[in-house]
């Protein structure tokens, strides 16, 4: 029982004192890679290579037009061997030699070419969503104001960015400095927990020999979960709020992950695509490793490497492991095909699941007091209990950025979190339900006005038809109506046109 | 790994438990074996009824008997009654806050009314006679207890020969009689106030003060009620209070301290929102003095807590009105 943990700060959340990063470590290439290939609704990419095709390491796999559509690129050299729809599994030769086809960038850059640059690479979002960069650059107004470079990893067990920073600071600068000109940006301001003393000193050096360029903001913020959330670090780094259902690129705010500003400088600088990235490890004895592994890896070969050097207990006592992706906060299930991709920030593997039975709430009210975005999970839990819509509504939940916090502190052990999610959901059902009836009934209502209309019409006509029978015209006559009247309609045309333009 | 450990249910209750403890050993010393025997019969009470009703209701005993509120309800209740009762009594009121007041509207959690309190006031109003009888304060375990064991099981302390050897008036319970008297209070304060209280429970009112406090620093209850509570008191003695009793009495007399700080702190019968819990408690602290002063019983506390757990739901909703505002 670990009473006096608990902090209550200003800004809400849950504190852990973090160690430091471990240094990055490699893996041996895995004999097998399965390159991932991306689908966007029913576009997928353009394959460029066939089974067989020899590969070289950075040279492109797909080719697409849409922004959506990811690009993806071999990781290491060797030959196709298998394809099928969602990857592509590369035999590796070992060798791992590196195309000559990749281009390098040394000039200034326009908006444009960062914004091809970054689509030809298939560069992503790397805190964990996984948004393409082309398109979140693309959609940024004329003037954007603010480039967020988000250097926060709250949950505990998530080192790689702190440990990217140690290794890599000058080119994350280098490359933060280069977006923001090619985006024309004029506030650069970087976020960073303050208990990452030795990255925050590197970042401070690489800044100071870059004086001669644009001024990048340092800003310190506490090192507390859920702070690396966008909105929340958007509002400790700059206390402005973002609108409630604007994106924030369309705000004119381009927030981007520091691992994807280090892969954009990669693309930049090496020509080189994101083919690897540095990802947390957690072991079942809770100690964290950071490697840098490529993408495409199976979850397996990390599993095999890892328990090869530090023989993990129930490998022996065939206990079965569970692998997650994601830290203790969010997190989700990983199957035992997985494989490494772009978004793979940290993968935990622990031989316990980790559920625990619930008791009732007892309104303690704990969760409230936790909440970083002032939701009141306790309500909300009982209107999801029974699915009051309305109630959801009127207490937000669509602001729930599912963080767990919630989660954490229940003494009922609640999975409020899920239920928020399900209730999410299933409200997201019923309010498409409801706008396909509506479509289904105003659909109706028109056939019916429509099929009154033809009736009453054709009763119209008949009558018409009765009264006066149509007499027999001349082919004469008719052409000579149909000149007068377009020679009648002609002038109105021309007025409606000038008054449109 | 040093994560932020959840505190479960269970924790939550222990720590109130220890935190009673202060409180419970001057009680004791007070109340004697009429005390224990008192807290005894509650807790067996209150774990069958809790174990037979969960039973009934297709849930898991053991979770239910472990989560410990069912021994928290029990001590609190054994804290409001006076010592040597006939035992059935104690069992009816148990019986009564965990049977009627918590499981019937689905148990943990569920409840409108605080249990031990809605078990209190039932016998209060049932048995005026008994619960208004008390030991000469105090007892301090002179009667022994094969003695205290033979009282409590033959009709108690009413029925017994050594009524008028045994009993004397709680500091609140004379102030009451003298009031119905009108005599001029002033000339009766040494009869009834202690050393900055009231007479005895001054005692046991610190010790649940101190208790309370460090729930409040182990931030198992936030400061809200208690200060909203103690408020409320202090406003009514400014406003209508005579010379007489003082406000410290008031604070330090009857049931105040345990009220504040153990009482409407359950949060199940509490409102959510610091907000609600402001007027939760300022309102609960102006009946307490009310009822003291001019309702009929001598304390009050239990009817101001059932009173204002009424209107839980409706400060929720107000919180909840308030809160649910976009908050740009």
């Amino acid at each position: 029982m670990n009473i006096l943990h608990l902090r209550d700060n200003r800004q809400r959340g849950l504190h852990w004192s973090k160690p430091r990063a471990r240094p990055i470590e490699t893996l041996p290439v895995p004999d097998t890679l399965y390159i991932p290939i991306s689908h966007w609704q029913q576009t997928t990419a353009e394959l460029l290579v066939t089974t067989g095709s020899t590969l070289y390491k950075g040279q492109p796999l797909t080719r697409s037009y849409n922004h959506n559509v990811i690009i993806t690129h071999a990781s290491s050299s060797g030959e196709v061997i298998d394809i099928s729809d969602n990857r592509i599994a590369i035999k590796t030769d070992g060798r791992d030699e590196v195309s000559d086809e990749l281009t390098k960038t040394t000039d200034s850059l326009s908006r444009q070419e960062i914004t091809d640059i970054a689509h030809r690479n298939g560069l992503t979002g790397q805190g964990g969503a996984g948004f393409p960069l082309a398109r979140k650059i693309a959609s940024l107004p004329q003037q954007p104001q603010l480039l967020l470079v988000n250097a926060a990893e709250c949950d505990p067990d998530i080192h790689c960015d702190d440990a990217l920073i140690q290794a890599y600071a000058p080119l994350v600068v280098e490359s933060v400095l280069t977006i923001a000109e090619a985006c024309e940006i004029d506030r650069v301001v970087i976020g960073i927990e303050n208990d990452k003393t030795r990255s925050i000193e590197q970042l401070q050096q690489a800044m100071a020999r870059q004086t001669a360029r644009q001024n990048i903001e340092l800003v310190t913020i506490p090192s507390q979960y859920p702070s690396g959330a966008e909105n929340i670090l958007l509002q400790l780094c700059t206390s402005e709020q973002p609108g409630p259902h604007e994106s924030l690129a369309s705000a004119g705010i381009l927030s981007m992950n520091i691992a994807t500003c280090y892969a954009m400088g990669q693309a930049v600088f090496n020509g080189m695509p994101p083919i690897s990235r540095i990802t947390t490890v957690v072991t079942p004895d809770g100690r964290h490793r950071n490697f840098k592994l490529l993408t495409g890896t199976p979850v397996n070969h990390i599993l095999d490497y890892v328990a090869y050097e530090r023989p993990i207990a129930s490998i022996e006592q065939e206990v079965p492991l569970h692998v997650t992706q994601g830290g203790r906060m969010m997190s989700e299930a990983l199957d035992t095909q997985a494989v490494i991709t772009q978004q793979s920030n940290c993968i935990t593997i622990s031989n316990t699941k980790g559920v625990q039975s619930s008791v009732p709430c007892i309104r303690c009210g704990a969760c409230s007091d936790i909440c970083p975005v002032r939701l009141m999970p306790q309500h909300l839990h009982k209107a999801a209990t029974h699915f009051d819509a309305q109630q959801l509504d009127n207490l937000n939940v669509d602001r729930c950025i599912e963080c767990r916090c919630c989660d954490v502190v229940c003494p009922s052990a609640i999975p409020l979190t899920a239920q928020f999610i399900q209730a999410k959901e299933h409200k997201h059902r019923q309010n498409n339900e409801q706008i396909a009836a509506d479509l289904a009934k105003q659909r109706y209502d028109k056939r019916q006005r429509r099929l009154q209309k033809e009736r009453s019409g054709k009763r119209r006509t008949s009558l018409k038809e009765k009264a006066a029978p149509a007499t027999p015209q001349s082919r004469k006559d008719l052409i000579a109506q149909a000149l007068k009247r377009s020679a009648k309609k002609k002038p109105n045309d021309a007025a409606d046109n000038g008054s449109s333009h | 790994m040093n994560t932020p450990t959840e505190r479960s249910v269970s924790d939550v209750m222990l720590l109130v438990l220890l935190a009673l403890l202060p409180g419970f050993c001057v009680f004791l010393y007070l109340t004697g074996w009429g005390g224990v025997i008192n807290c005894m019969i509650a807790i067996v009470t209150a774990l069958i009824a809790e174990a037979v009703a969960v039973r009934l209701r297709h849930g898991s005993v053991r979770i239910t008997l472990t989560d410990y509120s069912a021994v928290v309800t029990a001590i609190l209740l054994a804290l409001c009654l006076p010592p040597l009762l006939p035992w059935w009594i104690v069992s009816l009121a148990t019986l009564f806050a965990i049977l009627l007041a918590k499981q019937v509207y689905g148990g943990l959690g569920q409840n409108l009314f605080n249990p031990a309190m809605a078990g209190y006031a039932l016998v209060l109003i049932s048995y005026p006679l008994d619960l208004s009888t008390w030991l000469t304060l105090p007892e301090g375990f002179s009667m022994s207890l094969s003695d205290a064991l033979s009282i409590v099981f033959s009709g108690g302390l009413s029925q017994s020969e050594q009524y008028d050897a045994l009993t004397g008036a709680t500091a609140l319970s004379r102030l009451y009689d003298l009031n119905l008297q009108s005599v001029d209070l002033a000339q009766l304060a040494p009869e009834i106030s202690g050393t900055f209280g009231a007479r005895y429970s001054e005692w046991l009112n610190l010790a649940f003060l101190i208790g309370g406090l460090a729930l409040v620093f182990l931030k198992v209850i936030t400061w809200h009620l208690p200060v909203a509570l103690i408020a409320g008191v202090a406003t009514c003695d400014l406003l209508i209070g005579g010379p007489y009793p003082d406000l410290t009495f008031h604070l330090f007399g009857g049931a105040t301290m345990l009220c504040a700080f153990f009482i409407i702190t359950d949060p199940v019968s509490a409102p959510a929102g610091n907000r609600a819990r402001l007027i939760f408690g300022f309102f609960t602290g102006l009946l307490i003095y009310l009822i003291r002063s001019f309702g009929s019983y001598p304390d009050s506390a239990a009817f101001a807590v059932l009173l204002m757990n009424c209107c839980v739901p409706m400060l929720d909703r107000l919180d909840n009105h308030i809160n649910s505002r976009p908050t740009r």
